[in-house]
């Protein structure tokens, strides 16, 4: 379902993702963690299609996210750390306009549904700006799994919720992937998503630590007896040797118009 | 129904929605007891304006139609000439203005970049049309038909938008080295426009020293400037509708008019669709370019350097005068990091107030100081940005240092007014060097204007924060509120301007002293700055979380 090879990004001078490879298939929860600045967000970002990759492939449920953006975006739902809004929006509203730009069928019994789920229904008619962090990520994430994406990448999504919020939150995320979707949750309450991920991704400076299984990322340390500990094990290391760079192959702006404006 | 069309709609519907939102919660903001004396005085304003425009049309003799049509494009030019101008020199925006909200929920929707494009085009069109209401008001005596005005002017403005879009997007997918030649060209164009502009206003002003003479003197040179042929040849893409605006009849030449102006339009969306596809292919091409130097050895990963040793980049040491230091410290990395910027800014009014003494040569440096004032008051504070404004994302910070509101206002707006008085005394010292003046002149001069300089700012900062505002806010109330401001500022240096010459006058006749005259306007100039401060410091004790979310 996510096939990401090679995947570099250069911001500025600094090399924040660092030629990361790995795939998951549809029902794989992947946690991925690693201390601040891994690069955790950029690489969500680049396979959100929010920024282009400086290098690499990525590619979703087998279309190319540069390439094929357009049915990318209809198949893939990224929620960021701390969702911005429209202001000027009420919750309802919001759930109508990506019903809208998705063309979801039935959205408004499919919205009410699912901020009946996340304890939003009394809320519908309140401006955005009027929710508090909480309730902000949880429109989101309401607003996210309206269009039923087959890929969903989730950015820190437990800060800000309340406790019924997070079980409420987790136990959706292992009921989309038991029907096929492939998630990414990026967290650093590893305690929270232990029992939730079936594969772990842990970066450091760019550039993968481990992938796998979390029984593998146990086996590897078994000292450890949860994922948490498993993680310290994982990135207590010495120094890390300069990020690998990968070489690139340029794309004309004749290429890249014909692959993404004239397809 | 097909998807685009879904698409389509739900946007429309979208900004239907919030602009419903926005009408509801302008009308509540209107109507609290606290902002109703702005609300008293924006209807004022606007009763005036509207009276005004009246006025001017039952009385204005029309100009001539051939010069309103190249004053129409020229001014378009001129503009589309600052926005290069500007957008060179500003930090990369987000793209094609979009909000973030609108970024992550409908450019990562499934919408194709041309419908973002137009999405983008229509969202600035209300505003534009506001614009266009107010101009053609005051051109309504001009032309033959109202309805070609103000189908002309809301194209070419519309065209101007786009242009501006451009102009962001282009500048910030250069590299450093692109960003150097555009930044210079567009700069030195500008330059010279205002060296054109310098010139025919020395000619025009014929000697005079009057404020009015100059200021009417300025006005001629603009329309002269923005009517010559260089002006007018970047000007090529507003012709058609500066012709529509201005033909006499709907017959033949109208219509090709109409239909070249619309043209025009679509090649401006077009343009915009082509620039932000090849800003997003040109970024990611430099990216690779880079990444390539890095893998040659040519430049050093970011990354790695972070590893190595480098010395620690510290604030700028100041005692700390109870907070008032290291507020300023903070406040000159500000400055340090836009000092071109800054210094642009400056030397234009410095420009403007040496001009009485290129314009006449009995010109002294009364008439510098004069303009100074006005320089001090109306162009500074929007140039120096870096106290309270700058701060509105992060104002509950502020508020939760163990400061007390004095010292607070003191540390946010020293470094600007300082910044102020050294502007002012390096123009006194230029103008006093091409005319010599008494050193009692200079200590009056300089001493009032001082404290005129933390006065201006104080007074900024307290409308600042009775009504806060974001830093690019846009719409009829900013609209509305810049015009108050202005006016409010025009009245108070006319205030302070017979002021003066009372207490002038008084001196005179009871024969006091120089020196007392001198101190006089010295202490009424500090103290009306020692006021104003106490009047922003009670604004910042007032201040909460209401206001902020009103902003």
């Amino acid at each position: 379902m996510i096939q990401v090879h090679e995947l570099q990004k250069l911001y500025e001078q600094t090399l924040a993702v660092a030629g990361i490879s790995f795939s998951l298939q549809p029902g794989d929860i992947c946690g991925l963690v690693g201390p601040n600045g891994a690069g955790k967000t950029t690489t969500m970002r680049c396979l959100a299609g929010l920024i282009a990759p400086t290098s690499g492939q990525l590619i979703v449920d087998g279309l190319c996210v540069t390439g094929d953006s357009l049915e990318v975006r209809k198949r893939l739902a990224y929620v960021p750390d701390d969702p911005p809004l429209f202001d000027d929006l009420t919750v309802g509203q919001h759930l109508d306009l990506i019903g809208g730009l998705y063309d979801v069928p039935n959205y408004r019994e499919k919205s009410d549904q699912l901020l009946a789920l996340f304890d939003l229904t009394a809320k519908v008619n309140e401006l955005a700006n009027s929710l508090s962090r909480g309730m902000r990520q949880k429109l989101a994430i309401c607003c996210n799994y309206l269009f039923d994406p087959k890929v969903l990448l989730l950015d820190e999504p437990l800060t800000g919720l309340d406790p019924p919020g997070i079980r409420c939150l987790l136990d959706s995320i292992r009921d989309r992937a038991a029907r096929g979707a492939c998630v990414i949750l990026s967290s650093h309450l590893l305690a929270m998503i232990d029992h939730v991920c079936s594969h772990v991704l842990v970066m450091q400076k760019g550039q993968v630590e481990f992938f796998g299984t979390s029984d593998n990322l146990r086996q590897r340390h078994p000292e450890a007896s949860s994922l948490e500990e498993a993680y310290f094990a994982a990135v207590a290391k010495p120094e890390l040797a300069s990020p690998r760079i990968m070489p690139i192959a340029p794309t004309s702006i004749h290429e890249a118009f014909h692959a993404t404006v004239l397809r | 129904m097909n998807h685009w069309q879904g698409v389509a709609r739900s946007l429309l519907a979208m900004k239907l929605h919030s602009l419903q939102s926005r009408v509801r919660r302008s009308v509540l903001r209107l109507l609290s007891p606290k902002r109703l004396l702005a609300t008293l005085a924006a209807a004022l304003f606007m009763l005036l304006y509207v009276s005004n425009g009246v006025l001017v049309i039952l009385t204005r003799k029309p100009v001539a139609p051939a010069d309103l049509m190249l004053w129409l494009s020229g001014s378009m030019a001129i503009y589309a000439l600052f926005h290069f101008v500007r957008a060179s020199w500003q930090d990369p925006d987000t793209r094609l203005g979009m909000s973030a909200a609108e970024s992550l929920w409908i450019a990562r929707a499934p919408v194709s970049n041309s419908l973002l494009v137009i999405y983008r085009i229509a969202s600035i069109v209300p505003s534009t049309m506001i614009k266009t209401a107010l101009v053609a008001t005051v051109l309504f005596c001009d032309v033959a038909s109202p309805l070609r005005l103000v189908i002309a002017l809301l194209m070419a403005m519309i065209i101007l938008e786009a242009i501006r879009m451009i102009a962001d997007r282009f500048a910030c997918a250069l590299s450093h080295s692109g960003r150097i030649v555009v930044r210079t060209a567009a700069t030195t164009l500008a330059v010279l426009i205002l060296i054109q502009l310098a010139a025919r206003t020395i000619a025009a002003a014929a000697g005079s020293v009057h404020p009015l003479a100059i200021l009417i003197a300025v006005s001629a040179a603009a329309g002269d400037t923005i009517a010559s042929p260089a002006i007018q040849w970047l000007a090529l893409p507003w012709w058609p509708m500066a012709h529509l605006a201005l033909a006499p009849s709907w017959d033949g030449l109208a219509a090709v008019y109409l239909l070249l102006s619309v043209l025009m339009l679509v090649v401006a969306v077009v343009a915009v669709f082509m620039v932000d596809f090849w800003a997003s292919w040109h970024q990611n091409w430099c990216e690779g370019a880079r990444l390539g130097a890095i893998q040659r050895g040519l430049l050093t990963d970011g990354s790695t350097n972070r590893r190595n040793a480098r010395p620690r980049k510290s604030l700028f040491a100041l005692p700390k005068f109870s907070g008032v230091g290291p507020l300023i410290s903070r406040q000159w990395v500000g400055v340090v990091r836009y000092r071109a910027t800054i210094l642009v800014s400056l030397a234009v009014p410095a420009a403007l107030s040496l001009a009485p003494l290129v314009t006449s040569v009995d010109a002294g440096l009364l008439h510098v100081a004069a303009w100074l004032a006005v320089c001090t008051l109306v162009l500074a504070p929007p140039a120096l940005r870096i106290d309270f404004r700058r701060d509105i994302d992060r104002i509950l910070l502020l508020k939760s240092l163990p400061i007390t509101p004095l010292v607070m206002t003191i540390g946010q707006i020293a470094l600007p007014s300082l910044i102020t008085i050294m502007f002012q005394v390096i123009t006194v010292a230029i103008a006093c060097f091409i005319s010599p003046t008494a050193p009692t002149t200079i200590i009056l001069v300089i001493g009032g204007l001082s404290g005129f300089a933390f006065f201006s700012f104080a007074i900024e900062n307290t409308l600042f924060l009775t009504f806060p505002h974001r830093p690019k806010q846009e719409g009829l109330a900013m609209m509305v509120r810049a015009k108050l401001v202005f006016l409010g500022k025009g009245l108070l240096l006319a205030m302070l301007g017979a002021a003066f010459i009372a207490w002038v006058t008084l001196c005179a006749k009871i024969e006091l002293p120089v020196i007392v005259l001198i101190a006089g306007c010295i202490i009424a100039s500090w103290s009306s700055a020692a006021v104003a401060v106490a009047m922003t410091a009670r604004c910042w004790r007032r201040f909460n979380d209401y206001q902020l979310g009103s902003a």
